[in-house]
């Protein structure tokens, strides 16, 4: 296969007189309004709105608004100061629809402005009824069976004539885009359609075939849509921009390209700018670009390997972090721009799932011939408008799935998790900000690398003089211990097992374990094993090359290779290598002051699996694997009601719960609905001391973002869910913090709507003892200044509602009371009760609380938030000492476990008690309220039971717990709710 | 550096407006110019033994004693720390070439300018990315 850079580009490459002057373009200054009206309604909440009516166009028409368009909201016109939102779907003549949100604060009369703008954006789903619906409103009918298809035709173009005014004369012609790339599941590309807006003085030539010609006559913004029609009959459009620059409409200059790099471990380009002036003009998230005039041998002309984009260095979205210097005279700032790697990592989202079924789809959860491809399909899609904006191109696997699923928290780690644990793809984003979900030539046979293009032959005359090779020669894997499922056509699952190389591991190294893999037959899955070590072992894992050109054609995506040659002369070790390299980062330098502008490529050499046979079928365990050999997936298809995303029973949807056990700390749990509920530990980050010191974890119930909270007596501990955890303070800077006594945390709560903990520091062995609250989020406390009036013995807090924090002691007498409540998260106002308790718990944020002792029988509820309470009632058990009590929002419902068989349940507010009708196992258990009728328990054996009807049914929601905590036994459990 | 004669020299803020240096100012003497030009601002050694030259072309003048107001003219050209200009020097020292670019004029510190009394003394103009114009 000849090189992608061809002879003549080559010649270029390797010619004197190299230069590129830098500029940078895309969307700076205002937005383009392509729709301007003002809010005509009032609002009895901000939660969950999805549509808005509107009235007082002043700009375009609503039939100009497109599905998934950027909108911003704001106090004046263009502005976006209330919040930004998208619309998904196109709007009526009153009624735009808007992506269900609950941030932005709606009011009447507001600024709306719908921009010329697609960016990313999760797409949530929603429960009515027990039924789902994608994007707020859209019911399943066949979108499994019947796909949309799926346009690729090239990313956002540059064109730019410094030279003249673009006009009728000096006009200008894009040949950039390419529709052939697209695709669909389970059919063909029937029919494509280009179209260009604004369409004056455009003329598109051959707009229904895959490569249009398109002419415009005019400098600006040119958006290019391309309607794909496929043999199914289902319709999708994608978008992508002309940015088209001339003499009287220049990009912007005055800026410094301060860093640019791609890297394969990140997935994706960032780069950083530095600005004077001119940054006035950079709007938050704004789409920006480089763009390169490029000379060789002083002649204009780019070279690359994507026509019609060769000029086009990076492409990303402004990110949050700038830095800026403040000096009225030399005052900059610098903005770290990102490729959508960055920006689909930003995006938290819910746990999606989808699963392969035998017959032909019948909803949302489900997919007939499921593939990993299919399930990616689904989730960029369907829950997310990635392929509305960008490329998306996926791995071709044809390897089957029972299910596709992700629990992780982030939009670019579900695409990881579903592509890279079952198929080893990985999704990378290239310089133009297309999505690759490949997987890596290192791993595939080696018999199809041949489909794997060499972009350059890289000479002595292309490399600066001096270069490094890091070579290995120690084996750093000694085996490779790989097992996985096939799943058949007929969803039969069958595991299989592989050593590399062998039983016996090599002389050095550690052992690698791949596990849970989706595999196509024995015989591959020894080949992988293989592949993974050799990959491993790779003798030459990183050469960087300084390239003495101006050469852009190395990229991290799609799937690439260098050809090189080391030979034994040039170096005083004598080592001699031909071969293909695989560039795995790429950093430009650009020098301002002289135009040099440079790659260094870090290449790793290309790796086989063995041809030597250094591998076996690896041996099939005769016994249940150990705690550290997490369980197969399901082999079989589950019940069809109870699978997928869909949360069963769907009345009360939860995303995580997690447990507390009093040895081996945090778990969580993402798919409490599933079949077989997974579950995984928290407690990266953490010592065995640590794990077992902690007494108290707290998380954001409402909305709830990932973080968790936890105290020992000794620590506070700061993490989140999917990452792990850490200690952020000891005794020693708590004692610090407030006197010189030995101090000691003594709890902890989350407000349930913003997620600011507040923790509770002082001498817990003393009465009368100053305590403070520590005050924070992600991690990081501050101490209120107020001491908290009456502290005594330890005890709990809540927030409720009215930013209250109550807070109950184990010990009063009297002078002191037994509980306070403060505001402004304890800092002010500091009231003190008479509770007649020392643990409390709440009702969700509402004020209705239940105030008991650990081991006492009586019960007496407050519903102004512990101010005043009703006289007690025995709920005719002993209270378990952990979570005992709970609360449901209204407070008439509550329930009680003790450490017998027996649950008791009121739903009076707590005057009359009587039985759950189940038999619970004793000794110890733990209650937590999910919502209005759904209650989770905690058994003493470690079981965990949910019923959604106030306990006359529980369900076993165990899942694989007992896998890793086969001596459970749990202290606390809380759940986050979407 | 190698000297030349003004009159050869031009410069213009656009292609159809360049001058000649000595029509800056009226009764102009002739003066000579000490001029350079460096086809590439960085040498690269190259892993073949090879040197490679990157960068854009360079181009200075250096003008030993002209009147204030030439200097002033000149300096209208570039009213800041630097300026888009057009410029026709010359490029090669075996040869009469000249090439017409366009390029960024950077103008000297001023307190490298050398004055005495109507006249300045050793005005250095370096000029940077240049691009050649057909």
């Amino acid at each position: 296969m000849a090189d992608l850079i061809t002879d003549p580009q080559k010649a270029k490459l390797r010619s004197n007189g190299q230069f590129s002057l830098v500029y940078l373009g895309g969307d700076i200054g205002a937005p383009t309004s392509l729709f301007a009206c003002r809010v005509n309604q009032t609002f009895t909440t901000y939660d969950m709105v999805a549509q808005v009516t509107f009235d007082g166009v002043t700009v375009g028409a609503y039939t100009d608004v497109l599905a998934d368009m950027t909108m911003l909201v704001g106090t004046a016109a263009g502005l976006s100061d209330v919040g930004i939102c998208r619309v998904r779907k196109a709007p009526t003549s009153a009624i735009l629809y808007v992506n269900e949100s609950s941030e932005i604060a709606w009011a009447d009369n507001l600024y709306l402005t719908v921009i010329e703008d697609f960016d990313l954006w999760r797409k949530d789903l929603r429960i009515v009824s027990k039924v789902a619906y994608m994007d707020y409103d859209v019911a399943y009918s066949d979108q499994h069976t019947n796909c949309d298809p799926v346009p690729v035709f090239g990313e956002d173009v540059c064109i730019f004539r410094p030279d003249v005014t673009i006009d009728a004369t000096n006009f200008v012609t894009c040949a950039a885009f390419n529709a052939s790339p697209s695709w669909v599941v389970g059919s063909t590309i029937s029919a494509r359609a280009f179209s260009v807006t604004p369409s004056t003085g455009v003329t598109i030539t051959g707009g229904t075939t895959n490569t249009p010609s398109i002419k415009l006559t005019a400098a600006g913004k040119y958006r290019v849509s391309c309607l794909l029609t496929a043999a199914n009959g289902k319709t999708f459009v994608g978008h992508r921009y002309i940015y088209a620059y001339d003499k009287t409409h220049m990009p912007l200059t005055a800026f410094v390209l301060e860093s640019l790099s791609g890297n394969f471990d990140s997935g994706g380009w960032s780069f950083q700018l530095k600005m004077f002036a001119e940054a006035a003009d950079i709007r938050e998230r704004a789409k920006v670009f480089i763009l390169a005039r490029d000379f060789y041998a002083g002649v204009e002309g780019s070279v690359g390997t994507n026509s019609g984009r060769e000029n086009m260095v990076v492409i990303g979205r402004i990110a949050e972090d700038e830095t800026i210097t403040v000096d009225p005279e030399q005052g900059d700032v610098t903005f770290d721009v990102r490729g959508p790697n960055y920006w689909l990592a930003q995006i938290p989202c819910f746990p999606t799932g989808v699963q392969n079924t035998a017959g032909a789809a019948t909803a949302w959860t489900n997919f007939h011939s499921l593939t990993v491809d299919r399930g990616l399909f689904h989730l960029l899609h369907w829950r997310t408008t990635a392929t509305r904006m960008m490329d998306v191109t996926l791995s071709a696997d044809s390897r089957i799935p029972a299910e596709t699923s992700a629990p992780a928290s982030n939009l670019w780690a579900q695409i990881t998790e579903m592509a890279t644990s079952t198929i080893l793809a990985k999704p990378m984003c290239d310089h133009y900000g297309a999505l690759w979900i490949q997987i890596d030539t290192q791993v595939m046979p080696t018999a199809d690398r041949s489909s794997v293009p060499v972009v350059m032959t890289l000479t002595k005359a292309d490399l600066a003089k001096q270069y490094q090779v890091t070579r290995h020669i120690v084996t750093r894997v000694s085996q490779n211990n790989l097992s996985g499922v096939i799943v058949s056509n007929g969803l039969i699952g069958s595991a299989v097992f592989s050593l590399a190389n062998g039983h016996v591991p090599k002389r050095y190294g550690h052992t690698e374990t791949y596990d849970r893999l989706l595999l196509a037959s024995q015989a591959q899955a020894n080949v992988l094993a293989s592949a993974l070590l050799e990959q491993a072992n790779n003798p030459y894992p990183s050469i960087p090359q300084s390239l003495a050109a101006n050469n852009r054609a190395f990229d991290i995506a799609p799937r690439q290779f260098a050809s090189f040659e080391l030979a034994a002369e040039d170096n005083v070790r004598g080592i001699a290598f031909s071969g293909h390299l695989i560039p795995r980062s790429v950093t430009y330098q650009h020098d301002p002051k002289t135009g040099v502008f440079t790659p260094t490529v870090d290449f790793e050499a290309e790796t086989f699996p063995s041809s030597s046979n250094l591998y076996v079928n690896g041996d099939v365990p005769n016994q249940p694997p150990p705690i550290s050999y997490p369980a197969l997936p399901p082999l079989s298809i589950p019940q069809p009601e109870r699978i997928g995303i869909v949360p069963y029973p769907p009345t009360f949807p939860i995303s995580y719960v997690v447990l507390l056990d009093e040895t081996l700390g945090l778990w969580y749990c993402a798919d409490i609905h599933a079949v077989s509920p997974q579950w995984f530990s928290l407690n990266m980050g953490l010592t065995d001391i640590d794990m077992a010191g902690i007494g108290r974890f707290a998380v954001q119930k409402y909305r709830g973002g990932l973080g968790v909270h936890a105290i020992s007596s000794s620590a506070y501990y700061y993490g989140q869910i999917g990452a792990g955890m850490s200690k952020k303070y000891d005794d020693v800077w708590l004692t610090t913090q407030i006197n010189s006594d030995p101090q000691a945390f003594i709890d902890l709560a989350v407000n349930p709507y913003s997620g600011f903990v507040a923790v509770q520091g002082g001498p817990d062995w003393a009465l009368n003892h100053t305590k403070y609250i520590f005050y924070g989020i992600g991690g990081v406390l501050t101490k209120r200044a107020a001491a908290l009036s009456g502290p005594n013995l330890a005890g709990r807090m809540s927030y409720g509602s009215s930013g209250d924090l109550y807070i109950t002691f184990a010990q009063g007498n009297a002078v002191v009371p037994m509980a306070t409540i403060t505001k402004n998260n304890g800092d002010a106002f500091p009231e003190g009760y008479w509770s007649q308790s020392n643990h409390h718990t709440r009702g969700g944020g509402t004020q209705n609380v239940a105030n008991w002792f650990p081991g006492d029988t009586d019960i007496a509820y407050s519903s102004d938030g512990g101010r005043t309470n009703s006289v007690s009632h025995s709920c005719g058990i002993g209270i378990n000492a952990n979570n005992g009590v709970a609360i449901d929002p209204t407070g008439a419902y509550q329930m009680v476990v003790g450490d017998t068989a027996t649950a008791r349940r009121t739903s009076d507010g707590g005057t009359t008690w009587g039985d759950v009708p189940y038999t619970f196992v004793n000794a110890r258990q733990v209650l937590h309220v999910l919502g209005f009728s759904a209650w989770l328990i905690v058994q003493a054996n470690g079981v965990v039971l949910i019923t959604e009807d106030f306990g006359d049914t529980w369900t076993d929601v165990t899942g694989n717990l007992l896998t890793f905590l086969p001596a459970a036994s749990i202290r606390q459990a809380e759940v986050i709710l979407p | 550096m190698t000297e030349a004669h003004l009159t050869d020299f031009q410069i213009g803020v656009d292609l159809d407006h360049m001058l000649y240096l000595e029509n800056l100012v009226d009764d102009m003497e002739a003066i000579g110019i000490d001029w350079g030009y460096e086809p590439y601002s960085v040498l690269q050694d190259l892993a073949d033994g090879s040197v490679r030259g990157l960068g854009w072309p360079t181009a200075q003048w250096r003008l030993g004693l002209v009147s204030r107001a030439f200097r002033d003219k000149l300096r209208e050209h570039c009213t800041g720390p630097s300026a888009s200009v057009y410029i026709k020097t010359r490029t090669s020292e075996h040869a009469d070439e000249y090439k017409v670019f366009l390029c960024e004029m950077i103008w000297p510190n001023p307190k490298d300018e050398g004055h005495s009394a109507d006249q300045r003394l050793d005005l250095v103009i370096n000029f940077r990315k240049l691009i050649l114009q057909a």
